[in-house]
């Protein structure tokens, strides 16, 4: 009675690095809502807790990400992206560098996220994404080649 | 940087609390989650839910606020006896009539007073009380809060054997917190802490406001969104990791007290009744409610006794106790009128209201004072009386051999001529004020035995402490006398000392043989400005001739819960320890004070400023424990070394 499951006691924890993620993937809180309270529910689904608190983390990570392609986002949504991003004006305050961000294509922004918010290096996040760390380096790279190109004169 | 705007922006990104606490729910529940339908379709639903929560709980703050305070025009109820004790409700009509009285008062422009005969005790009706009847009670030791023999710190408790509610308790083994909806169990063994269970109270209460613990039972008030009523979770913590609920009960009302004497817990709320809302024949909308958690009925008309006071509202002080072993409801009383301070000794309740008379030439505070009998967790109305003057707060309340002693400041208003009147042609009357300081002696059934008046004039009460024979207490305005009263003889109450002293104490607290701690703070003579918070130790071997033996200013203290909190600090007789927060233009600090013969300042700990009057200090042992919102350090007693911090 009045304690919480680990499920719970994860989300506590990580439901802001969850949700910041979700955001930088769908670009809209609707969504990021949607996909915040599927994630935890699939950990719950699980069973149990897991081995430990970095591979907890690392496994909500690739849940966030496997919730929030854009098959699972509301088929409005995708069908109506133009739209959106006018009404989504007052969701949050614009700033050239988290729209510059959101520009980008679904991919580079996820390894974008996930190495300047997240902290992740090369190594860690293609285990976390499994993917090849070549991969990851040429996906950031090219982000990065975006980014400076819309954010002129910042540097990264 | 591009990364740290990036991070910057991001971290602006944040989730609503409505949806965080609508996925916390849905995790609650593992075989519904299990069964979870297609989310998008969830998602509607839920948000519209929330949108009509939050318009309830709008309206309902809106009835709540209209209920004003309201004057009576008419002339006393006959259902009241001439001595001023109180009757109980013969059914609830009558209760329900009363409170329709009120919706009935809509003007402002007369104020008449509801005197009753004899009720108003004055200088003169004095002379005419002798009865001295003795009156068997528990014993009031007021060295509660020494520490005598204990290993580790108690709260600081105004009266041995009657425990009060707090943030903080240990049993010595165990440290249970409570901050923030969520109360943190560590275990303490020599010097190291371990987080061992955490209860979450946020999805079923708005505010976990106080703790007890006691034996097996860890005991939690709390409240509900509404502030309709209060709760009393009742846990075993037999196996402290694995708390079992044994019972929750509610009570109408908002908590306005408590206290654990043995195994029943006594609980004292203020119930408002929004009387545009109340029907006849429907109790439950006017009579307050008591019992197990939405099993609560509403208590019997004769256990509410009714309450005459001059600005009447719609509203029951409700007592009731409950036994902590089994989480039931044993006996409760309602007052139709609530109360503003509770004291409580072994034997006894008193509720007490303050009130405010006016007629043609003056106006004044006084206080109605309501005694309930409590033995055997069985409580029971017993007097109601009136004395002049306000009360500070609980200390300035006392239970000794049978009678009750006060200390009250007196505000008397003069009325002065004036032909004006403003805007809604009311007479605009100019007053001149004075006060001054009383002390009154009640006998067991509430009748005057002995007064001092006059005490004082043009200062007010800063703080109180009666100790057996001797009552202690200080007024300041620019100086502060600390008063010593010689109440052996409770008929003849004598003023035997007074000590001059710049500033002021917020709280005194016996200190060990003959030796008495002020806490407050420090003003300059001629102003009276207050400048810093100040540590006095009062030499009280003699009490006729009390000195401020030793002092120390803390100069860069302007403010402190030490101040007006009498459970914040740690004060170890035994140990000489005095621990309090003091809180400083550079920051919040937690410092501990060692007095043997002069204070001396022997630790310091950085606090983080929010929340930093919730922080605590106990002592365990030979250890010492700082307790803050978000962690708890441990430290060694003799050098405070640090020995280690739990987060959570």
């Amino acid at each position: 009675m009045y304690e919480r499951n680990f499920a719970q006691i994860a989300f506590e924890k990580h439901s802001d690095t969850v949700y910041r993620l979700a955001f930088a993937r769908t670009k809209n809180k609707a969504d990021a809502d949607d996909v915040l309270q599927e994630v935890f529910l699939r950990y719950l689904k699980t069973g149990k807790k897991a081995s430990s608190d970095e591979h907890e983390l690392a496994l909500l990570i690739r849940i966030t990400i496997n919730c929030s392609k854009s098959l699972h986002t509301s088929a409005w949504h995708k069908n109506t992206t133009s739209l959106d991003e006018g009404l989504q004006a007052n969701e949050y305050e614009h700033n050239d560098t988290l729209d510059a961000v959101l520009k980008l294509p679904l991919k580079y922004r996820t390894v974008i996220h996930l190495h300047y918010y997240c902290g992740y290096s090369v190594e860690e996040i293609s285990k976390i994404i499994k993917t090849r760390p070549t991969t990851v380096k040429s996906q950031l790279f090219r982000a990065r080649e975006k980014l400076k190109k819309d954010l002129e004169g910042v540097e990264l | 940087m591009f990364s740290k705007k990036y991070k910057q922006e991001m971290d602006n990104i944040k989730i609503n609390a409505d949806v965080k606490n609508g996925v916390l729910e849905k995790l609650a529940d593992v075989k519904s989650a299990q069964n979870e339908k297609k989310y998008k379709r969830s998602k509607i639903l839920w948000r519209i839910g929330t949108a009509v929560t939050a318009c309830i709980i709008i309206a309902a703050a809106v009835f709540v606020n209209q209920n004003g305070n309201n004057n009576i025009n008419s002339a006393p109820e006959k259902d009241l006896s001439a001595s001023g004790d109180l009757i109980a409700a013969a059914s609830y009509d009558v209760i329900f009539n009363r409170i329709e009285e009120v919706r009935k008062q809509q003007n402002y422009n007369k104020v008449e007073d509801f005197l009753l005969e004899g009720s108003i005790v004055t200088a003169d009706d004095i002379m005419l009380y002798t009865k001295n009847e003795a009156f068997a009670t528990g014993t009031n030791d007021s060295d509660a809060s020494s520490n005598k023999g204990s290993s580790y710190t108690e709260t600081n408790n105004q009266v041995e054997g009657v425990d009060e509610a707090d943030i903080i308790k240990t049993d010595g083994k165990y440290i249970y917190a409570l901050y923030n909806n969520k109360v943190q169990i560590l275990k303490a063994q020599d010097g190291i802490l371990t987080l061992v269970n955490t209860l979450y109270l946020a999805e079923y209460f708005d505010y976990a406001s106080n703790m007890y613990l006691s034996s097996d039972r860890l005991i939690i008030t709390a409240l509900p969104g509404s502030y309709s009523k209060t709760y009393i979770v009742i846990l075993d913590i037999t196996d402290p990791a694995n708390a079992k609920e044994i019972s929750v009960c509610e009570q109408s009302g908002y908590y306005q007290d408590s206290r654990l004497i043995g195994d029943t817990l006594y609980l004292i709320t203020n119930y408002n009744i929004n009387y545009t809302h109340i029907y006849k024949d429907n109790p439950k909308s006017y009579i307050p409610c008591v019992g197990e958690k939405t099993k609560a009925e509403p208590v019997s008309a004769d256990s509410i006794y009714m309450y005459q006071c001059d600005d009447f509202e719609a509203s029951y002080t409700v007592a009731a106790s409950y036994n902590i072993g089994d989480g039931k409801l044993k006996s409760t009383q309602s007052v139709l009128g609530r109360c503003d301070s509770i004291y409580c000794s072994t034997e006894n309740i008193l509720a007490t209201r303050s009130c405010y008379h006016s007629d043609e030439n003056t106006d004044k505070n006084y206080t109605v004072v309501t005694r309930f009998a409590i033995s055997g967790g069985n409580i029971e109305y017993k007097a109601t009386a009136r004395i002049d003057g306000t009360l500070l707060n609980q200390f300035s309340m006392d239970e000794y051999n049978g009678n009750f002693r006060f200390v009250t400041t007196v505000t008397k208003y003069t009325k002065i001529e004036n032909n004006k009147t403003d805007n809604n042609s009311r007479m605009v009357v100019m007053q001149s004020t004075n006060t001054s300081t009383e002390l009154h002696i009640l006998d067991g059934n509430l009748e005057p035995l002995g007064l001092i008046k006059d005490l004082a004039p043009d200062e007010r009460i800063y703080s109180v402490r009666f100790m057996g024979d001797i009552a202690y207490f200080v007024t300041f305005r620019q100086t502060d006398p600390l008063f010593s009263a010689d109440l052996s003889d409770p008929e003849n109450p004598k003023i035997i000392g007074e000590l001059k002293i710049p500033g002021f104490s917020n709280y005194l607290f016996p200190f060990g043989e003959g030796k008495l701690l002020g806490l407050g703070m420090n003003a300059d003579e001629s102003t009276g400005i207050t400048e810093c918070m100040k540590l006095s130790m009062f030499d009280i071997s003699d009490p006729a001739n009390v000195t401020e033996s030793h002092k120390t200013s803390i100069t860069d203290t302007l403010n402190s819960n030490a101040l007006t909190d009498h459970k914040a600090s740690l004060i170890d007789q035994k140990r000489g320890l005095i621990g309090i927060v003091c809180y400083t233009d550079s920051g919040c600090y937690y410092r501990i004070f060692r007095f043997n013969n002069g204070f001396e300042k022997i630790a310091e700990f950085p606090l983080q400023k929010q929340d930093c009057f919730l922080t605590r200090g106990i002592i365990i042992n030979d250890n010492f424990y700082l307790i803050e919102g978000s962690r708890a350090s441990s430290f060694t007693l003799n050098d405070f070394a640090p020995v280690s911090t739990v987060k959570y």
